[in-house]
């Protein structure tokens, strides 16, 4: 239990720190949100709006704020959980905003994470178990030469050549654009469908990276004695290698899923921009892009402490699943 | 202690299960609920998820694209595609006093809102006096500064009279041209328009109900009672979001996607092979063009030799044939002959333009040496004795602009000017630089299309001049340069109502253009459209250029919404 409060502890510095990192970053940026709003216009809407540039300036009241109270009110805002209102979406609050995308993100990298993880460890441990075998020497090169690619790239093969092509995806967006979001089968069964293709290409970027980490831990375990005394006990090799060798060696591998679940929800920008999902990713993106500085400050934030949860949480199942944290 | 059997394996099975039971429910739900007849399909680019804000007072949201227009429709519509045209829409007369101080329209009287209300002089009233309740709502710029409007008031139910504080020959064209008509009995109870949405839009124009809303796509439903008999013909507009050129390149592929407004370089692979039939571009070249701009105080752009001399040294062919495509035509010194063909007729003038425009560095480096400019080997030294260099900034993802500008900053090179190119990062780094020239960089034209008046009146009227270093941004003189005798002849035309006259006027201010040539025209911006005809036909075409092409360009836009009809034609048109 200690533990877990003193990691608590540090990780509310750490919340600190990016909460004011968020405050200070935006604003060394060149630009105000009134370009990103203006970014969106032609000459000829310009034209017919000569005073935009003015009205749109007092409307939103984005007169330079000083930086020291700025970042007084700003705290003061985070605690109340009052994030403005977001000029891109203009006039939508950042809340509703981030209400929007976040679950998407959160369904998406969720479900492939696990899935890649579930697969490049299932995998890593049979390429380990049976070094030399069908599945190391197949498997582990594909996996790992798919996985080099960039992620912006894969993306772009499947969907030209599954979802254009071949059509056997659709290729854009998070539910079928004829739908509305509600709580019905067809919306939920629409909403999978999109994501199956994402979800195939996050699998195939990050599984092999699971699947190396994995096997590698996974032939340190091997050596190890219990495995000796189990396999001399006669159990079967199957449970050996799962229940002794696989048990022990996914402990690494967890922590690092932890750490790179909590980027991946706002990081997986170019996934999200190929397919045109509605993610934190690319809200963030253009959010940074429009100089939306209401709506990338609380993205970062929500990103900050998603890195912090999830970590915090692999904490929490670390003091489960290894008796020896217990006692510390 | 006892060892739970936590199993790994089964960890992983139900994982697996789960995946196998995602890829079973996703098959099973595919495509929506079918709509009333298959909608005109529309998508942008670098939308951000859709919010339900349909105010026309708010621009640049991707709900904007059809509210001006679609919901909300002008009185009349003056536009230079094929060659000129006015349509007379809510206001189906308007006639000029005989001391063309008045202007008396005669609003349609068979129009509705879509509530049912009838549309009076009293919301045209309204509108354009609507500034006075909020200063975003003065698009006719009643309330600005140097207004010509003097006054505005209904005779009867459906005339307005608007009474002008001097003649004003530009009025109809150029400030009624994007008034647009909203209903006094909804705008009027709004207490801050800026942060209203009208989420329920009541308007007079072809599309206004919101059928169906949400962050990736809405469909506007045809106005059942609009005010123009068999029209529109197509049952419903849906837009749809696009993140990137990129994602709406594949929609328009896919032809899940009707219509764009997005640049797609090499068109005639990426799109129309796809399905020549169907599928088409059109690069409207009626439109003004995109310029050097100096600031003409400083020194030695404020030198005209200095002008000249760079106009003559671009090699405008090759930059519109290696950096814009071969889409956007090359322009003479002047670079309004697209748009206005019947006001640059003159021979002398046009020959002038030609030859200013001309790539010859022979001649700039003549026109430098014999006016002062020396050469230190290949360097070009100003009279003063200073060498002449500048970098052109340009925003890096504008492809185009950039490989142009590696063209001109070449060019330049070879006449002895340090010329280079920087890139910025984005929107927010460049715009407020370039919109005050604190850097020698490429800019269009804000001035409206109705006549050239508003060209000339930006670029070298007192009354849009800055001094140097401000933000030109709402009046347009991006090189900071005014000239007297062009502010004498622009007021003249501004006060004559005969167009025999005003073309008389023009001839003399385009002769003066080419003697101070304030900015530097190289070619035409174009408007990018891109459109399909498998379900909809009557797109605007160089044959049938009816109005400007693209979907939400106000005023323009109402016409073409209420002229395409269903049904798919095929033709085999190459990019036009």
């Amino acid at each position: 239990m200690r533990f877990l409060l003193r990691r608590l502890g540090f990780y509310a510095v750490a919340l600190w720190g990016a909460i004011t990192l968020n405050y200070v970053l935006p604003r060394l940026m060149p630009g105000s949100p009134i370009d990103g709003l203006l970014a969106r216009l032609s000459p000829a809407q310009l034209a017919a709006n000569p005073q935009s540039v003015d009205n749109l300036r007092e409307a939103l009241g984005y007169e330079k704020e000083p930086f020291v109270s700025g970042y007084i009110t700003y705290l003061g805002q985070v605690v109340r959980g009052d994030f403005g209102i977001s000029t891109s979406n203009f006039p939508s609050p950042v809340t509703e905003v981030i209400g929007r995308t976040l679950p998407y993100s959160i369904f998406l990298v969720g479900v492939a994470f696990l899935v890649a993880f579930a697969l490049g460890t299932l995998l890593g441990m049979v390429a380990a178990w049976r070094r030399g075998g069908l599945v190391d020497n197949v498997v582990t090169p594909t996996l790992m030469a798919v996985g080099a690619f960039p992620a912006f790239f894969t993306s772009l093969l499947a969907v030209y050549f599954l979802g254009l092509e071949a059509g056997w995806f659709p290729i854009q967006h998070a539910y079928d654009t004829d739908l509305s979001p509600g709580l019905n089968g067809e919306f939920l069964g629409s909403v999978i469908r999109h994501a199956q293709l994402p979800m195939l290409v996050i699998v195939a970027v990050f599984a092999g990276g699971w699947l190396l980490s994995m096997r590698n831990v996974m032939i340190n375990t091997i050596e190890e004695d219990y495995v000796a005394m189990a396999k001399a006990k006669g159990l079967r090799d199957f449970r050996v290698m799962t229940m002794y060798a696989g048990r022990n060696a996914i402990l690494p591998p967890l922590t690092g899923f932890a750490s790179q679940f909590g980027a991946a929800v706002g990081g997986l920008v170019f996934i999200e921009f190929v397919f045109s999902y509605p993610g934190v990713g690319l809200t963030l993106q253009q959010a940074a892009l429009g100089s939306d500085y209401p709506l990338a400050q609380a993205l970062l934030l929500v990103l900050a402490v998603c890195v912090l949860a999830a970590n915090f949480l692999m904490d929490c199942l670390y003091v489960v699943l290894d008796p020896r944290v217990r006692s510390a | 202690m006892k060892r739970r059997r936590r199993s790994t394996f089964s960890i992983l099975g139900l994982v697996s299960l789960g995946v196998a039971a995602l890829v079973a429910a996703g098959t099973a739900g595919t495509t929506g609920a079918a709509t009333s007849g298959r909608c005109l399909v529309a998508t942008g680019s670098g939308d951000p998820a859709f919010v339900r804000n349909f105010n026309p007072y708010v621009q640049g949201l991707p709900s904007s694209s059809f509210v001006r227009g679609g919901m909300y429709e002008p009185l009349v519509i003056t536009t230079p595609a094929g060659g000129g045209r006015e349509y007379k829409w809510l206001a189906q007369n308007y006639t000029w006093s005989k001391d063309g101080k008045t202007l008396t329209l005669d609003i349609r009287k068979n129009v509705k809102w879509s509530d049912g209300k009838p549309l009076t002089a009293a919301d045209v009233v309204y509108s354009l006096t609507a500034g006075k309740q909020d200063k975003t709502m003065d698009i006719v710029g009643a309330y600005r500064e140097g207004t010509s409007i003097a006054s505005v008031s209904q005779k009867g139910s459906h005339q307005v009279v608007i009474k002008l504080k001097s003649k004003d020959s530009q009025f109809v064209a150029v400030n009624l041209n994007s008034v647009f008509v909203v209903p006094k009995h909804v705008f009027s109870k709004v207490a801050d328009i800026n942060k209203w949405t009208n989420p329920n839009p009541v308007g007079s124009g072809p599309f206004v109900k919101v059928g169906r809303f949400n962050a990736q796509s809405y469909v506007l439903e045809k106005n059942p009672s609009y005010w123009q008999a068999g029209a529109p013909k197509i049952p419903c507009l849906q837009y749809i979001q696009a993140t990137s050129n990129d994602a709406a390149l594949l929609q328009i592929v896919s032809g899940q996607a009707d219509w764009t407004h997005n640049f797609v370089p090499n068109v005639e692979r990426a799109y129309i092979a796809k399905n020549p039939k169907y599928y088409h571009a059109f690069y409207d070249v009626t439109a003004y063009p995109i310029s050097l701009m100096f600031d003409t105080a400083k020194y030695p752009y404020s030198l005209i030799p200095f002008r000249h001399a760079v106009s003559m040294a671009i090699d405008r062919e090759k930059v519109s044939k290696l950096g814009e495509y071969g889409y956007a035509p090359p322009t003479d010194a002047i670079g309004i002959g697209q748009l206005f063909p019947s006001w640059t007729t003159d021979a002398g003038v046009k020959a002038e333009a030609k030859r200013l425009a001309t790539y010859n560095p022979t001649a700039a480096k003549k026109l430098l040496t014999d006016n002062g400019f020396t050469y230190k080997g290949d360097k070009l030294i100003d009279p003063k004795g200073n060498p002449v260099g500048f970098q052109i900034h340009v925003i890096s993802g504008w492809s185009d602009w950039v490989a142009s500008l590696q063209i001109i900053a070449k060019n330049l090179q070879d006449v002895g000017i340090d010329a280079s190119v920087k890139l910025e990062p984005d929107w927010g780094s460049w715009f407020p630089n370039a919109t005050s020239t604190k850097f020698v960089t490429l800019l269009w034209q804000t001035a409206a299309t109705g006549s050239p008046y508003g060209f000339f009146f930006n670029n070298m009227h007192r009354n849009t001049f800055l001094p140097s270093g401000e933000d030109a941004v709402n009046t347009g003189n991006f090189a900071h340069y005014w000239n007297s005798t062009a502010t004498k002849m622009l007021d003249n035309w501004k006060v004559n109502l005969d167009t025999a006259g005003q073309k008389k006027i023009a001839t003399g201010l385009q002769k003066l253009w080419l003697q101070k040539l304030p900015i530097i025209p190289l070619f035409i911006g174009p408007q990018w459209s891109t459109y399909s005809t498998k379900n909809f036909h009557n797109f605007p075409t160089p044959k049938n250029h009816y109005a400007r092409p693209i979907f939400n360009s106000y005023p323009d836009n109402t016409v073409v919404l209420t002229r395409i009809l269903p049904g798919g034609v095929a033709e085999n048109n190459a990019l036009q």
